[in-house]
């Protein structure tokens, strides 16, 4: 069984080696083309849903559609769409009565997807809203993991000048120290219920 | 021949497998493995031991496990297994005493000890705050504003109005050092309109918090307030059942739970029934509360379930 294997190896081998000189060739200018335009459809998605979600009313008139496109420009790592996000960084879809986690705030959750490049203006943006520090120390978390967040914040803390905004950017440095980065296709817990009487 | 006392084994350590002298006879605990075993309560347990002794002698082997329960006694020929369930919570030693068949003479003998599982729940709300060693009251603190707090109860938060309670589980033995989860389902309506009226969600079955409401770690130390603050056997889940849309007239949470906490898959508590039942209206400002059902048991949390309709009747 191996022998023929290999001779069926061999012979390939020896089949496509004349063609060698050409058939790469030609195959990686497939690929760069296809590249080129695999890059230009991205950037041509990522301005089409930014466009999309660009919009007050789409938020409040269709959430479940919102959340969808929020949630595509996190898949596309869209760092174009960091400023849009963190201006709707509240929206919280599906609403629920859990109590609240990051997995419930579709534009935090695409913060987080989009990683380090989302980083700074989320700090700055928690620096002068607090608001936004419990929802945005948990999207660092996700990017840079506890220790990591919680440093970042504290080196952004050190070079802010105003009192308020660097305690805030503490306490929030405090408050990832002690976070798991969460899991962010994650329903929550599957937890077997008892059964709730009705 | 020489009878092994009782006393003088009594004082060795956890698994130190003691022989007599003159008795070239040994006995190791051999499961659980390591020690201390750590067990739900009710847990049905194999406790293994073995003896070496050089030859192949039978031996009359008594098992004593102290502060289990009333099946504390087994005895039998070459008895090296014992199955039994876990009985009661807290942290136990046992014993294997080995004698020759004449069942006079004591030849050698071992202790183990083992943790059995048992979570005491409660639950608390207004008029209480969360544990300075409850690492999800950190989360609760983060999310409260005007002023950040630690008060549970009716408060106004980052995403509007909602009532803190923080489930406490305390293990029992303290020493638990393993995860140990909290559960919860919960049945209840979120209501709105002009009259609170009009159900806006309805919830049914698992309500079990994110991770980051939770402290599960029974040993773990929490350091936001300052300082270590250890939890020294407790674990914790805060929940937060609110309302965030400040549109819709007079709003209403109707929610009953069920609190348990879990040891992998076995339940190691009494079910926790609670509720919490709030109305409030946003005035433009700030959230106020609607008093019209608080004789009913509108805008409490605490122990017990409550009516799940909008006016509670």
């Amino acid at each position: 069984m191996m022998n023929r294997r290999w001779a069926i190896v061999v012979g390939v081998t020896l089949l496509t080696g004349p063609l060698a000189g050409t058939c790469p060739a030609a195959t990686a200018e497939e690929a760069i083309a296809e590249a080129e335009t695999a890059v230009r459809a991205r950037a041509e998605a990522i301005a089409a849903v930014v466009a999309l979600v660009d919009n007050e009313e789409l938020f409040a008139v269709n959430p479940e559609q919102a959340a969808h496109a929020v949630e595509l420009l996190g898949r596309l790592r869209a760092e174009e769409a960091v400023p849009i996000l963190l201006e709707h960084v509240y929206f919280e879809w599906p609403r629920s009565m859990r109590g609240p986690a990051l997995r419930d705030f579709p534009c935090a959750v695409a913060l987080a997807r989009i990683g380090g490049a989302a980083a700074p203006a989320l700090v700055k943006l928690m620096a002068g809203d607090e608001d936004a520090a419990w929802l945005g120390t948990q999207v660092l978390v996700g990017i840079d993991g506890a220790a990591a967040a919680a440093a970042r914040l504290r080196a952004a803390a050190a070079e802010e000048v105003h009192e308020e905004r660097r305690k805030r950017l503490l306490r929030a440095a405090e408050f990832a120290a002690g976070l798991h980065p969460q899991e962010l296709d994650s329903p929550g817990h599957a937890a077997p219920g008892t059964g709730f009487p009705d | 021949m020489r009878a092994t006392t009782w006393f003088v084994p009594l004082v060795s350590a956890c698994g130190l497998a003691l022989a007599s002298a003159s008795w070239a006879v040994n006995v190791s605990i051999s499961q659980p493995d390591p020690l201390p075993g750590k067990y739900p309560k009710g847990a049905e347990v194999t406790f293994k031991c073995t003896i070496t002794d050089g030859g192949d002698d039978d031996y009359f082997v008594v098992w004593r496990f102290w502060d289990d329960g009333p099946d504390w006694h087994y005895e039998g020929k070459n008895l090296t297994t014992v199955t039994r369930a876990c009985q009661m919570p807290g942290a136990h030693e046992f014993w294997v005493i080995v004698f020759d068949m004449t069942r006079e003479n004591q030849v050698a003998m071992a202790s183990g000890c083992f943790w059995v599982l048992w979570v005491q729940l409660s639950v608390g709300s207004a008029g209480t705050e969360v544990a300075l060693d409850n690492q999800g009251g950190v989360t609760w603190y983060q999310a409260t504003r005007n002023p950040q707090t630690r008060a549970l109860g009716l408060q106004t938060t980052f995403k509007g109005v909602q009532t803190g309670m923080q489930y406490s589980g305390v293990c029992t033995p303290r020493q638990w050092d393993r995860t140990v989860s909290m559960k919860r389902d919960v049945s209840g309506h979120h209501y709105g309109g002009p009259g609170g009226d009009i159900v806006r969600d309805s919830a049914v079955g698992d309500d079990t918090s994110d991770p980051i409401w939770l402290d599960e770690d029974p040993q773990s130390a929490t350091y936001y307030w300052g300082g270590e603050n250890k939890s020294d056997g407790v674990v914790y889940d805060v929940d937060p059942p609110g309302y965030s849309v400040k549109t819709d007239g007079v709003c209403r949470v109707r929610a009953n739970f069920r609190e348990w906490a879990q040891y992998d898959a076995s339940v190691v508590s009494d079910h926790l029934d609670t509720h919490c039942a709030s109305s409030v209206t946003w005035d433009g400002t700030s959230w106020q509360v609607v008093h019209t059902y608080d004789g009913l048991g509108d805008n409490s949390a605490g122990t017990g379930w409550v009516n799940l309709n909008w006016n509670m009747q």
